[in-house]
């Protein structure tokens, strides 16, 4: 499967960013090879629909899941309509937050959270 | 000849100014403060006709669309996102511009009206009456102000009451027109927002002049800049108390005698002032 | 906790009243300006800007002239009448342009693309009295509600804790800005008139914070002006169930005071003063509850 995780850097040891829509990069890794990939997230610049955008960016990475701090209303509708969940997760690094994801330690998204927080 | 009313800052008397020389000159009026339109309240216009406002935004039809995103990748606001399943269409973000519908290439995309506000039109005291109305939680005032431009008659003298401030609502409103009075006032923060109306009207090439209102002692810090920076002053509306309260019960100040007198003076400066660009413009040409 | 100031109309007070909450708070409470394109808070309080960037908050259309063959077609697809033809070439009047890349789409040769446009500057002025997030606007520029959204996001990187306040002085209006400003607040409070025009651009702006969500008090400023106005402005907000958290006299200290750059609260004969320390009064005890 592919997790896609938003990101303050580009290594696995970089620390999570919890805003979803204007995180600096997107980690993804594909868990079939335990590898990861680093992409830069260009809707960080957007005005508003940052979280459309992101989740758009998301849907063409074609993840599975999502590991990130917030979700705003918009960017959940988008990855609904995908299927793709979304799962909170707090600060820490890449690495550790796919870990906690695979141990059942991070909490589904089940309802968006605030606008305009990420 | 359209004479546009803008300040800068909110609550120097655009309205008043508008609505009272509007009156005295008998011109026709056109309220493009479409976010909070007050016009109506002075000229107690009788509305004739009310016509709903549209901006045509995408209808995908989920049989054709490949799921391509061409449409999405063009949209420069954000409004469509491609998911797995279908394209979701984020109503408020669309601007209406029609890039999505070029783009797809399976045709999959018809435009449908979406209505954001309205537009009024009547009589006062047999002169012509328009303005608009945003509808609340629209966030888009600008073609509503757009259309409002493109429903004056040509060639009917016509005064245009801006919103305030210095976006783009208010560009819209002054695009085109032929004169523009500036009111402000005398304060720190009045002085401060009416270099960036100037600035806006310098940028946009339109001749302009300024009117004081709640004129007082401290008035010279307005004179100053105008005498500083060459320009023409139109007038000036003494504070009054009496003005403020007359201004809270929707009068019309030209029905005072104090005030009507001084709205006759501001009325026959700017027609000197207006004639005067005409001919300056005309000398220019020759 | 973030509480904004709006009020529909234009005038009725809504940046003395913020300015005077901010004197009245700590320093820690973070100021916010979201009167973009008139921003007039920073004027009551001195300290120096240390920041300063530009933004780019549209996009506009720019063409390649070399490319260009005057065909006209995206003329006919600008929805903005943006596009004229000039000489050889077409010329994009940049105050028409939305930025929406219609004619890039359309154009054979490729001759148009769209650049990142600045808007304005968003900074930061540190005040003796705390830091202040604001902007300056192009006087014409589009997407001010963008910028509206970068001043709010530049004031939350300066929160210190989860406890830092925010107080926010909006732009008079209902669209984009004014959204883009009350979205996400906790509390709103409407400074209005005792004026016909006032009154009617209230029950919009209220209107719209009910949409968001949004708490409201309402402050009645001026309210000696038209006591008869006043009265029905609180019958209403009695009707509506909306709390009037004070009236404030009409003073023309507050000319005054905005010229000094002394804040109203600071003159003690001033009604209008003790007035608006009262309404803070019970806005601090939110706050401090929420602590």
């Amino acid at each position: 499967m592919i997790i896609v995780i938003s990101s303050t850097g580009d290594s696995k040891y970089s620390v999570l960013d919890s805003r979803f829509g204007r995180c600096s990069n997107f980690a993804v890794y594909n868990s079939k090879t335990d590898t990861y990939e680093f992409v830069e997230n260009s809707a960080a610049a957007s005005g508003h629909g940052a979280g459309i955008s992101a989740a758009q960016k998301v849907t063409d990475l074609k993840a599975n899941v999502v590991l990130t701090g917030n979700l705003g209303p918009k960017a959940k509708q988008v990855l609904d309509a995908s299927g793709i969940k979304g799962y909170q997760v707090h600060d820490m690094k890449i690495e550790d937050a796919v870990h906690a994801y695979q141990n059942g330690e991070a909490r589904e998204i089940a309802s968006a959270g605030p606008s305009h927080q990420g | 000849m359209k004479i546009a009313i803008l300040s800068g800052k909110g609550g120097t008397g655009k309205t008043t100014v508008s609505t009272n020389l509007a009156q005295i000159m008998r011109l026709n009026y056109v309220d493009c403060d479409v976010e909070e339109p007050n016009g109506y309240i002075f000229l107690k216009p009788v509305i004739q006709k009310t016509e709903e406002v549209f901006i045509p935004v995408p209808l995908i039809d989920s049989d054709v669309c490949t799921l391509c995103g061409k449409c999405a990748d063009s949209c420069q606001f954000n409004a469509l996102a491609r998911t797995m399943s279908n394209v979701l269409f984020f109503e408020e973000l669309c601007h209406g511009c029609g890039a999505c519908t070029i783009v797809c290439p399976a045709l999959a995309i018809e435009e449908v009206n979406r209505p954001i506000g309205n537009i009024s039109t009547g009589e006062y005291e047999s002169l012509n009456f328009m303005d608009g109305k945003l509808n609340i939680k629209e966030p888009m005032a600008g073609p509503i102000i757009s259309k409002l431009k493109k429903s004056i008659p040509e060639g009917i003298d016509t005064i245009i009451d801006c919103a305030p401030g210095t976006s783009c609502n208010v560009v819209k409103a002054l695009e085109d027109t032929d004169y523009a009075i500036l009111v402000t006032e005398p304060t720190k923060f009045g002085l401060h927002d009416l270099k960036l109306a100037v600035k806006l009207v310098r940028n946009m090439q339109i001749p302009f002049g300024i009117i004081i209102n709640r004129s007082d002692e401290t008035v010279n810090m307005i004179k100053v800049y105008c005498e500083t920076e060459t320009i023409d002053l139109i007038g000036e509306i003494p504070f009054s108390r009496r003005v403020a309260e007359m201004y809270s019960n929707g009068l019309l100040l030209t029905k005072d005698l104090e005030f009507g007198k001084i709205f006759h003076e501001i009325a026959s400066n700017l027609r000197n002032l207006i004639d005067s660009e005409v001919e300056q413009a005309g000398d220019a040409c020759k | 906790m973030q509480i904004v100031v709006i009020s529909g109309k234009g005038g009725t007070g809504k940046t003395t009243l913020a300015a005077s909450f901010a004197y009245l708070g700590d320093t820690e409470l973070i100021k916010v300006d979201c009167d973009v394109d008139a921003s007039n808070l920073h004027l009551m309080f001195g300290g120096r800007n240390i920041e300063s960037l530009p933004f780019e908050g549209a996009k506009l259309a720019t063409v390649t002239e070399s490319k260009c063959t005057s065909c006209g077609k995206c003329i006919s697809f600008c929805r903005f009448n943006a596009i004229k033809i000039l000489d050889n070439s077409i010329a994009i009047d940049p105050m028409k342009c939305e930025g929406c890349g219609a004619c890039t789409q359309v154009c054979d040769e490729n001759a148009i693309k769209l650049e990142d446009e600045v808007t304005g500057n968003t900074i930061i002025t540190d005040s003796d009295l705390g830091i202040i997030s604001r902007a300056e606007m192009i006087p014409g520029a589009e997407g001010s509600g963008k910028l509206v959204t970068q001043v709010r996001k530049n004031a939350l990187s300066y929160s210190q804790s989860d406890n830092t306040h925010f107080i926010i002085d909006g732009s008079p209006g209902v669209g984009c800005s004014v959204m883009a400003s009350i979205t996400g607040c906790d509390y709103s409070v409407i400074v209005t008139e005792p004026t016909m025009s006032g009154f009617e651009d209230f029950k919009r702006v209220y209107a719209l914070t009910k949409h968001f969500n949004l708490k409201s008090v309402v402050v009645i400023n001026k309210y000696d002006i038209n006591e008869h106005v006043t009265a029905q402005l609180e019958a209403h907000c009695d009707e509506m169930s909306i709390q009037v958290a004070g009236r404030i006299p009409f003073d023309r200290t507050v000319d005054k005071s905005i010229n000094s750059g002394i804040p109203i609260i600071a003159y003690d004969e001033s009604e209008a003063g003790q007035a608006i320390i009262d309404i803070w009064n019970q806005f601090e005890q939110i706050l401090e509850e929420k602590k």
